[in-house]
């Protein structure tokens, strides 16, 4: 009765849910061909990983804020990944006009340079 | 079943389930919205588990700041110029915007009742509250912080869907 996910939640339950976040966005990684869709797929892995952390931290037997300070950190760092990588793929869009990676890997196949 | 159960089998699915759209969809609007749907059931579930700062900070970082600068960078890139079907004969937008706030009103209610971090607590293992930070959270943001997020994410998703629209 103690583990059963209607009666009581516990750290593994949290440990799933970011599994299963944490492979569709590794699976968004490897099949998506937009960039900006691979970009949001990296989102998804780094709130698994923040939502792990936290789920450690909440379910400690004593108070450590060790974890909840991590995500924070994480968090800004992944916005500031975003944003590079949006102004990257603004830049391949000019380049090569368009933001398909396939598309791009060809044409960088054509012509030989970036 | 606990409230706390029924909020962790809610978030926890409308999290997969939407992360799973936000990949299959093929325009970049939908995956956009989709992924805020994830962002925020992810902040649901921080707050679940105590951490009511976190849950502020992935709220206004990745629902409120992250998804207008991709909004504005699918503008730019013009990777969904496909025809204008935002608004029209789509109903996933209008069942994804009805959850969205049917879950704030949900929580702006349990919140006022002051009750809602006892009641998630009655799980028997340990849950740590992060009482310090959300104590600054609540001197920032007031007594209601529900309603002004409420009031930011409706102008996030005004402001995507004028964009889309007015293209």
């Amino acid at each position: 009765m103690g583990n059963n996910i209607f009666y009581c939640v516990t750290s593994y339950n949290y440990q799933i849910v970011s599994l299963i976040l944490f492979f569709i966005g590794l699976l968004g990684v490897i099949l998506s061909r937009n960039l900006i869709k691979v970009l949001i797929s990296l989102e998804f892995i780094m709130n698994a990983v923040n939502l792990l952390f936290i789920s450690f931290a909440s379910y400690k037997s004593e108070p450590s804020y060790l974890g909840y300070t991590l995500v924070i950190f994480t968090t800004g760092i992944s916005a500031l990944v975003l944003a590079v990588g949006i102004y990257f793929a603004y830049l391949l869009n000019k380049k090569f006009g368009t933001i398909d990676v396939v598309k791009i890997y060809d044409k960088y196949k054509e012509t030989g340079k970036c | 079943m606990t409230l706390n159960s029924l909020f962790f089998i809610i978030f926890s699915g409308i999290l997969v389930l939407s992360s799973i759209f936000s990949m299959v969809s093929k325009r970049m609007t939908y995956t956009l919205l989709w992924a805020m749907m994830v962002f925020l059931m992810i902040a649901g579930l921080f707050l679940l588990l105590g951490a009511s700062y976190n849950a502020m900070v992935q709220f206004l970082i990745y629902v409120v700041a992250i998804p207008v600068l991709i909004a504005v960078s699918i503008m730019l890139i013009n990777s969904n110029n496909k025809e204008n079907t935002f608004f029209r004969g789509k109903y996933s937008l209008w069942v994804l915007t009805g959850v969205f706030f049917l879950v704030l009103i949900i929580g702006e209610f349990l919140s006022l009742n002051n009750d809602f971090f006892e009641i998630i607590k009655n799980c028997s293992v340990y849950v740590n509250t992060y009482s310090d930070l959300s104590s600054v959270t609540r001197n920032i943001l007031g007594v209601y912080p529900v309603l002004f997020l409420e009031f930011a994410s409706g102008i996030v998703l005004t402001i995507i869907g004028l964009s889309h629209y007015g293209k």
